[in-house]
């Protein structure tokens, strides 16, 4: 309804004016007045939801990130650059930031190397078998983000499963340290993000035709260069897009870091939560949301200009 | 360029036998139209050839090579596919230097092929451009310049201009007519379309459910169909039942009822008396008016079709077609009466 609505009113906005004078152009003028306004009454609940849930705090978290840090009074009313200056400067902080972003690599590349056969075997799947596989692979998204985490410690850790396992078959002489760590905090993050991978990659490969992998079997490519010189190229686009989302699903996320990494992974997320809650140290702890923020604005930058559409 | 042999070729989908038995020749630079209704196992064959399905009976062999073991990209044939399947993320170029790039001919070798198949077809000056970039008879031509480029044993192709309208398909079908002989490849091609097949083919095969109806040069397949249901298909006559009487003057005359005089001039295979089918091709039915009224046959409608007009003339069995000239045509306006006839060499038997 809504949108139908819009697109009515750009075409009524496009139209040309008539022959008629300045009386004619207030008229139109007034129209597109009243058009505005419908527009943005129409727009009303989701954009106070964005103002009073977003825009808001992040003002404030802004006007924050300049405030300078006291240990008396939590933070002096300031203009500074100096929490920024500091996270870009101090090694401490680009080291997190560097952990960061290799965080973000290796789960998008997990999701990649996983998700691509997986994907690829939805896309060409007949439709009973392949709903049943895209309910599979949506699962994650249906369990609760903590229970999830926790069956995967349940699973990784030192009293875990698989450790147990192979400490009764003799395997191993005391526990593998497979929780944790950065690699666990991988694959908690590869679990939750597989969905978008997927999804993204099946959206293309549907649209991949079996005639042209036919086409380059009749000409006479090898299973390997049909994949390079055809299946890559033209999923690429599905790649971009999953990669970007959980790029930045991941380096954004707070919970499996915190609780797979057992304290061990730092990343920017963690950070901002430890500066707000243990050292109170909130002009710092603004400062990083902003630098978190423009690390998932470069990325999508970036993907803007790989990706970009021909024409 | 090699001969195409197929000898009872069976392929089963599952439980569907979509080729039953299917058994062609053609010669080294032959031409045959693959020719039959929706569903009658076309593409089934072509695929079968290519190697994209794999019959569960039978042989084929390129140059007299079985190739029913070898996988598609090692049968060197050159396929045109229905929507031509170009690769969109490349450049025509790019589309027609593949299969050479995937049989490692040297780069400069190459460059100088793509650039003669591509001038083959007329493209030369698009080469750079990409497939959405250019219209369905330039892509056409790319797909054709990108299967032939390879030097294919045999050309196959499906549909090939399906997509195309009237005027275009009829242009392409003589270019690539002309090509496909002065190239000397052997192809086989695929349509539904009768005219098409006509036009372009050295050999005709109809297809029906899985089997061979008829293999013939088109001439034949159009002046004497095997059968009623090849007749009918073709749609280019009258399928006439009637009992034969006895010879007169060289020829037997079938019983058709008031006002129709035909006879075979052919008659040997058929019972010496009793029940015969016949063929007589609608350019061969000639029309005089009937004299005297309520005798005869009933015209029933008149249809332009550009330089002839059909005549429908009712008689004891069903509607005879007649193709005649718009001038006699005047003679022979809806409801008037006329008798039929047709030269007895022009009126073929057939197996029923
Ligand atoms: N992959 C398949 N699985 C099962 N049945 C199939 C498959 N491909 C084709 N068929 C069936 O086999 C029969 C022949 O199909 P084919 O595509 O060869 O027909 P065709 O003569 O090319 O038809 P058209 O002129 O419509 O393209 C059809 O009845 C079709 O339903
Ligand atoms: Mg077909």
């Amino acid at each position: 309804m809504a949108d139908a609505s819009l697109v009515q009113n750009d075409t009524e906005a496009d139209r040309p004016g008539g022959p008629g004078g300045a009386r004619d152009g207030e008229i139109a003028a007034a129209a597109q007045r009243r058009r505005l306004w419908r527009r943005v009454f129409q727009l009303s609940p989701i954009t106070l939801l964005y103002v009073v849930g977003l825009i808001l705090p992040y003002l404030y978290l802004l006007r924050m990130s300049f405030n300078i840090y006291d240990p008396m009074l939590v933070f002096r009313e300031a203009f500074a650059l100096d929490n920024y200056i500091k996270l870009l400067t101090d090694a401490f902080y680009l080291q997190i930031v560097a952990e960061t972003i290799w965080l973000g690599v290796a789960v998008t590349l997990f999701t990649l190397i996983v998700g691509y056969p997986i994907a690829w075997q939805i896309a060409r799947a007949k439709s009973h078998v392949k709903s049943l596989l895209l309910a599979a692979v949506l699962s994650p998204l249906l369990i609760n983000l903590v229970v999830r985490t926790y069956g995967w410690l349940a699973i990784l850790g030192d009293n875990g499963i698989l450790n147990g396992w192979m400490l009764d078959l003799g395997l191993i002489g005391s526990p593998l340290p497979l929780s944790n760590n950065f690699w666990t905090v991988v694959v908690g993050l590869g679990h939750v993000t597989l969905p978008f991978m997927v999804l993204s990659l099946v959206s293309v490969m549907e649209s991949l035709s079996d005639e042209l992998l036919e086409a380059g079997e009749n000409l006479g490519a090898s299973t390997f260069q049909i994949f390079t010189d055809v299946v890559w190229p033209l999923t690429w686009a599905g790649v971009g897009a999953g990669s970007i989302l959980v790029f930045c699903f991941s380096i954004s996320a707070f919970v499996t870091p915190a609780l797979l990494g057992g304290g061990h992974v730092s990343t920017v997320s963690t950070l901002i939560y430890e500066k707000f809650t243990f050292s109170v140290n909130w002009p710092v702890g603004s400062a990083l949301v902003f630098i978190l923020l423009a690390m998932n604005m470069v990325v999508i930058m970036i993907h803007g200009r790989l990706f970009r559409h021909e024409d | 360029m090699s001969s195409l042999d197929i000898e009872d070729v069976h392929l089963w989908y599952g439980q569907f036998h979509a080729l039953r038995g299917v058994s062609l020749s053609i010669g080294q630079g032959d031409f045959l139209a693959l020719l039959g209704p929706s569903g009658c196992g076309k593409t089934s064959l072509l695929r079968s050839v290519a190697g994209f399905v794999h019959p569960q009976k039978g042989s084929i062999r390129v140059g007299g090579q079985d190739v029913v073991r070898l996988k598609p990209r090692e049968r060197n044939l050159g396929m045109v596919f229905q929507h031509y399947a170009l690769f969109p993320h490349m450049s025509a170029a790019e589309n027609v230097a593949f299969g050479l790039k995937c049989r490692n001919v040297e780069k400069a070798e190459a460059e100088e092929r793509v650039a003669r198949a591509l001038d083959m077809v007329g493209l030369s000056h698009l080469a750079d451009r990409k497939p959405r970039q250019l219209s369905g008879g330039q892509q056409q031509r790319v797909a054709l310049a990108r299967a032939l480029v390879i030097e294919p044993n045999v050309l196959l192709l499906d549909e090939p201009l399906g997509a195309l309208d009237k005027k275009l398909r009829v242009q392409m079908q003589s270019e690539l007519k002309q090509l496909q002989r002065k190239l000397g490849v052997t192809a086989v091609f695929v349509t539904h379309d009768q005219e098409e097949a006509m036009a372009m083919a050295d050999e005709i095969l109809i297809m029906r459910d899985g089997v061979i109806e008829q293999i013939g040069r088109p001439k034949e397949i159009f002046t004497a169909p095997r059968t009623s249901w090849a007749a009918e298909f073709v749609g280019s006559g009258n399928v006439l039942k009637g009992r034969l009487g006895p010879a007169a003057d060289g020829a037997r005359p079938i019983d058709l009822g008031p006002g129709c005089a035909f006879a075979l001039a052919e008659w040997a295979n058929l019972p010496a008396d009793g029940e015969a089918t016949a063929f007589v091709q609608a350019e061969a039915v000639k029309l005089a008016p009937a004299n005297g009224s309520g005798q005869g046959l009933e015209v029933v409608s008149q249809r332009y079709l550009g330089v002839y007009v059909e005549v429908q003339a009712q008689y004891r069995d069903g509607v005879l077609r007649a193709l005649v000239s718009p001038e006699e045509a005047e003679a022979f306006g809806v409801g008037s009466r006329v008798t039929a006839t047709a030269a007895p060499t022009c009126v073929r038997p057939m197996e029923g």
